[in-house]
């Protein structure tokens, strides 16, 4: 498995905020804002649009593909997403274009019994209209027997 | 002071944790996967973070307005598993004169009683973020 180094780009995107995407977000946890479901709402409440659930972006939705996983070292049997930070800077609405990138912010390893924890945090801006509307910071924990790091 | 009420959500069932992770295209096998999830001892399909941040936003919006949520920071500490309601508390911790912001701590329960996730949620009254 590849060895995570701050500095490394997992990619760059451009997207649409889909309509469909927020309101599956807010069918599957059950957000019971009038404002996320109804666009004319929404409007007379002053929004451009269908607000964005603040959460609802994560930056894996966006990237191309998955290469991201080996050049993050992220391993689904044994990694999993411990914390998760986000920064609003603007908010986001349905139908925004938003342009982002995702880079390895930090990586941190640790002895556990016979194994190593390796922390891989990636950090991903969004922009819109070439302003910085979001930052997040997710943090994956992979776990290693001791020779699968070099 | 703990701001009321708490935010539930619906129940977390397979369709819905599926769901979720189909519309923010997450390859993990561990959200739809129960053959996956028994390999890595899991007892079956566990839902995304996104969705326990979701959550956790949801419920300062609910009490602070749509465009309230400035920051969020939240560490995982136990998976959600198929069939829960998850419960998100928040407590008030502080406030900023400069800003009229407000700093929140969130805790998420599972099912009643199982302590999934803990952090902090600064909100902005004003809205519009920051």
């Amino acid at each position: 498995m590849t060895k995570p180094l701050v500095g490394t780009v997992l990619g760059e995107f451009q997207a649409c905020l889909e309509r469909a995407l927020t309101w599956r977000v807010d069918w599957t946890v059950g957000l019971d804002v009038p404002e996320y479901l109804d666009p004319e709402v929404a409007r007379s409440m002053g929004h451009p649009d269908i607000p964005v659930p603040p959460g609802a972006l994560v930056f894996f939705a966006f990237l191309p593909d998955q290469s991201w996983l080996e050049r993050a070292g992220i391993a689904y049997d044994r990694s999993l997403a411990v914390r998760r930070r986000l920064i609003n800077h603007v908010p986001l609405h349905v139908g925004d274009v938003v342009t982002g990138r995702s880079v390895i912010g930090e990586v941190t390893e640790k002895r556990s019994g016979t194994a190593r924890i390796v922390k891989t945090r990636i950090d991903t801006t969004y922009r819109l209209h070439g302003e910085l509307a979001a930052e997040e910071f997710v943090t994956y924990s992979t776990r290693h027997v001791a020779k699968e790091v070099a | 002071m703990t701001e009321t009420p708490p935010f539930r959500t619906v129940v977390l069932d397979r369709e819905r944790i599926a769901h979720f992770a189909e519309a923010m295209h997450d390859p993990n096998p561990m959200h739809r996967d129960p053959d996956f999830c028994r390999s890595v001892g899991l007892p079956g399909p566990i839902a995304p973070g996104g969705m326990v941040v979701v959550a956790a936003c949801h419920a300062a919006v609910r009490v602070h307005g749509i465009e309230s949520v400035r920051e969020v920071d939240l560490s995982m500490r136990a998976p959600v598993h198929v069939g829960d309601v998850l419960e998100c508390r928040l407590t008030r911790t502080g406030e900023q004169p400069h800003d009229g912001s407000i700093a929140l701590e969130v805790v998420v329960i599972a099912d009643g009683d199982r302590f999934c996730a803990e952090g902090t949620i600064v909100v902005d009254p004003k809205g519009a973020c920051a």
